[in-house]
C-alpha cells in the first residue's frame, strides 16, 4: 500500500503537485492519468521517495518497486546477469520472452526488450507496491497483452499497482482512476463507479476543466 | 542543403548552450596549465635542503655556519645535532644530502663527506655539484680540505626511480578518472539501485572492489621490475597500504565530483583538472627542492606528495616499515574528509 496525503511540491514558481491525496490499495490496479505537465512524474518521484514533498505526508507500507519510463538497467551486463544482480524471477522473464535474449548485453537490446527487462526487475522479490511509468511504451501488441496479464496477476496476489500512463485505453485492468491536471486531482474514483469507460471519464474531466 | 553559415551558426548556438563546459576547457584548464609553469624554477636545484652535521664533538657552531654559508649558493642548509635524526631525514627525503664537517678544518684541513642517497636519482648530479662547490668554496678560504661523496644504500638508475612514480600516477588515474567513469556508465541503473540500497553503498562497493583489483597492477609492476632486473619491489605492506589508501582517497574525490555535477561533462572535465593539478602540485616526479619554494610549500601540504614519496621510498630503499607511518595519518584524514564530501555529493545528486 502507498498513500499520499495532501502532498504539495513546487519547483521555483511552478506548482507540480498542489495538495494531492491518493491511496493505492492492496490488490488494486490504480491508473494515474493526465495531460503533459500535469504532475504525474513528480507524483511518481514523490511516491518513490526520490523527491521530498514541500508539505504533506507519504506513507509506504512495505517494499516499493518501479518500472521506469526510461529503463533503469545495467547496460554493461547481459539480461541473465541483470536478472541475477537484482534477484529477479526467471520464470517471469520467460513469460515476457526475455529468455530469447538472456546472453545479450542490455545495451544491445531493442527498446521493447529493454522495457520488458526493466519491468521484470521492478517485480524482483515481489515488492508489495509497484509503480509502472508508461509501461506499454515501445511494446508490440503481443507483449502488451502479456504485460497486462502479468500486472493483473500481480495485483490479484494482493499487491498494489500504480500505473502512470497516456495509454489508458489500452489498459484493460484498472480498478481505480485518478486524473491529474496542473498538479491537482480532477477526478479520483473506482472505475466500477464511473458512468462511462475510464478513458472517456478522463477526457471528459479534462475538457470540463479547460472549459471552466 | 544546409549552408556553411548555418553550420557555423549551429556551432555558435551549441557553444552558447555549453558555455560552462567551454569556460572550463578554454579558461580554467589553460589557467591550470599556465600555473603549472610555476613548477619549474632552475635546472639545478638552488634550495634543496641539505643537512650540515658535525663529524665529531669538537666541531663548533661557527664552523657549521661557515659550511652552511658555502653551501647556500646551491642548497638550503639545515643543522642536525642528532646523527640518527639526519639519517632518518635523508631516508625520508627531508634533506637530499648530509654534509659531515670535520673539526678545525680551517687550520688543520680535513675530509668532508657528502652523503647522498643512491635511490634519490634526481639528486645524483646535484650532489656531485655540491661536492664541487664545497671543495672550491672551502679551498678559496685557504683551508686544505678534501671532499668525498658517499652513496647511502644501493645506487639506483632513473628507470628504477620512475617505476614507483608511474605506479602512483596509475593509481591517481584509476581513482580520479576510471572509477567515476565506471559509475557514470551505470548512472541509469542507479535509479533502480537507489530503490533498494543507498547510493553511498553502491559507490563504496565499487571503490572497494577496484581497490582489491589494484593488486593486479601492483603485481604487474612487480613482475616487470623483476623481469627487468630492477632493484625495486612493491610487495611490502607499507607500499600496498599507501597505494590502497591513496586510491580510495582519489576515488572518493572523483566520484563526489561526478555525482555533485550530476554526471555532466563539467564533472568529467573537473576530474581531469584535479588529476593534472594533483600531479603537478604533489611534486611526485622530482623531489622537493627542485622547484620554487612556493611549490615546495604547497607540495608538502598535499597528502598525495607524501603517499607518492612513501611508495617510492619503500619500493627503492631498505628502510623500516614504519618510517612513513606518520604520513599515513593525514592521508587517512583526507580520505575521511573526502568520504564526507562524497556523502554530501550523493545527497545533492538525490535532491
Amino acid at each position: 500500500m502507498i498513500e499520499l496525503k495532501n502532498v504539495t511540491k513546487t519547483y521555483g514558481d511552478t506548482v507540480a503537485l498542489d495538495g494531492v491525496s491518493l491511496r493505492v490499495r492492496s490488490g488494486e490496479v490504480h491508473a494515474l492519468v493526465g495531460p503533459n505537465g500535469s504532475g504525474k512524474t513528480t507524483l511518481v518521484d514523490v511516491a518513490l521517495g526520490r523527491v521530498s514533498p514541500d508539505s504533506g505526508e507519504v506513507i509506504r507500507d512495505g517494499e516499493v518497486g518501479c518500472a521506469f519510463q526510461e529503463p533503469r538497467i545495467l547496460d554493461d551486463l547481459t539480461v541473465a546477469e541483470n536478472l541475477s544482480v537484482f534477484g529477479a524471477d526467471k520464470e517471469l522473464a520467460k513469460k515476457l520472452r526475455l529468455d530469447r535474449v538472456y546472453d545479450r548485453r542490455a545495451s544491445a537490446l531493442s527498446g521493447g526488450f529493454r522495457k520488458k527487462l526493466d519491468t521484470v526487475l521492478a517485480l524482483a522479490d515481489e515488492p508489495e507496491t509497484v509503480l509502472f511509468d508508461e509501461p506499454l511504451d515501445e511494446l508490440d501488441d503481443v507483449s502488451k497483452r502479456r504485460l497486462l496479464e502479468l500486472v493483473g496477476d500481480y495485483a490479484e496476489r494482493g499487491n498494489s499497482v500504480l500505473v502512470s500512463t497516456h495509454r489508458l485505453g489500452e489498459f484493460g485492468v484498472v480498478d481505480r482512476l485518478t486524473v491529474l491536471y496542473d498538479g491537482e486531482v480532477l477526478l479520483s474514483s473506482p472505475t466500477d463507479e464511473l458512468d462511462v469507460p475510464p478513458q472517456e471519464a478522463y477526457l471528459s474531466a479534462v475538457e470540463r476543466r479547460e472549459e471552466a | 542543403m544546409v549552408k556553411p553559415t548555418s553550420l557555423l551558426r549551429k556551432e555558435i548556438l551549441s557553444a552558447k548552450n555549453r558555455l560552462p563546459a567551454l569556460l572550463v576547457l578554454l579558461v580554467l584548464v589553460p589557467a591550470v596549465f599556465a600555473g603549472a609553469s610555476l613548477a619549474f624554477d632552475d635546472v639545478i636545484p638552488r634550495d634543496a635542503p641539505v643537512a650540515v652535521v658535525p663529524a665529531d664533538e669538537d666541531v663548533t657552531q661557527d664552523e657549521l655556519d661557515a659550511v652552511g654559508a658555502t653551501l647556500s649558493v646551491l642548497a638550503d642548509p639545515v643543522t642536525y645535532d642528532d646523527p640518527s635524526g639526519q639519517k632518518r631525514a635523508l631516508a625520508r627525503e627531508e634533506v637530499y644530502a648530509v654534509v659531515e664537517v670535520p673539526s678545525d678544518f680551517v687550520d688543520d684541513g680535513g675530509t668532508f663527506v657528502v652523503h647522498a642517497h643512491g635511490a634519490v636519482v634526481p639528486f645524483d648530479e646535484p650532489s656531485k655539484l655540491l661536492v664541487s662547490v664545497l671543495d672550491s668554496g672551502l679551498r678559496a678560504t685557504g683551508s686544505d680540505v678534501t671532499v668525498e661523496r658517499n652513496i647511502v644504500g644501493d645506487d639506483k638508475d632513473l628507470s628504477e626511480y620512475l617505476l614507483p612514480v608511474l605506479l602512483t600516477v596509475l593509481v591517481f588515474v584509476l581513482g580520479l578518472v576510471y572509477v567515476p567513469h565506471d559509475l557514470r556508465r551505470e548512472r541509469r541503473a542507479l535509479e533502480r539501485l537507489r530503490l533498494e540500497t543507498s547510493l553511498v553503498s553502491v559507490v563504496l562497493t565499487k571503490v572497494l572492489f577496484y581497490a582489491a583489483l589494484l593488486s593486479v597492477p601492483i603485481a604487474v609492476f612487480e613482475a616487470a621490475a623483476q623481469y627487468l632486473g630492477y632493484g625495486v619491489s612493491f610487495v611490502s605492506i607499507p607500499s600496498v597500504v599507501f597505494l590502497l589508501v591513496t586510491f580510495v582517497y582519489m576515488s572518493f574525490l572523483g566520484t563526489a565530483v561526478t555525482l555533485a555535477a550530476r554526471f555532466s561533462a563539467y564533472g568529467r572535465l573537473l576530474n581531469v583538472v584535479i588529476l593534472f593539478g594533483t600531479l603537478v602540485l604533489s611534486n611526485i616526479i622530482y623531489p622537493v627542492g627542485f622547484f620554487s619554494s612556493l611549490r615546495r610549500d604547497v607540495a608538502v601540504l598535499t597528502p598525495t606528495h607524501h603517499s607518492a614519496l612513501a611508495v617510492r621510498s619503500h619500493a627503492t630503499k631498505d628502510i623500516p616499515a614504519t618510517l612513513f607511518a606518520d604520513s599515513l595519518v593525514p592521508l587517512v584524514g583526507f580520505t575521511v574528509v573526502t568520504f564526507v564530501v562524497l556523502v554530501l555529493a550523493t545527497r545533492r545528486y538525490e535532491s
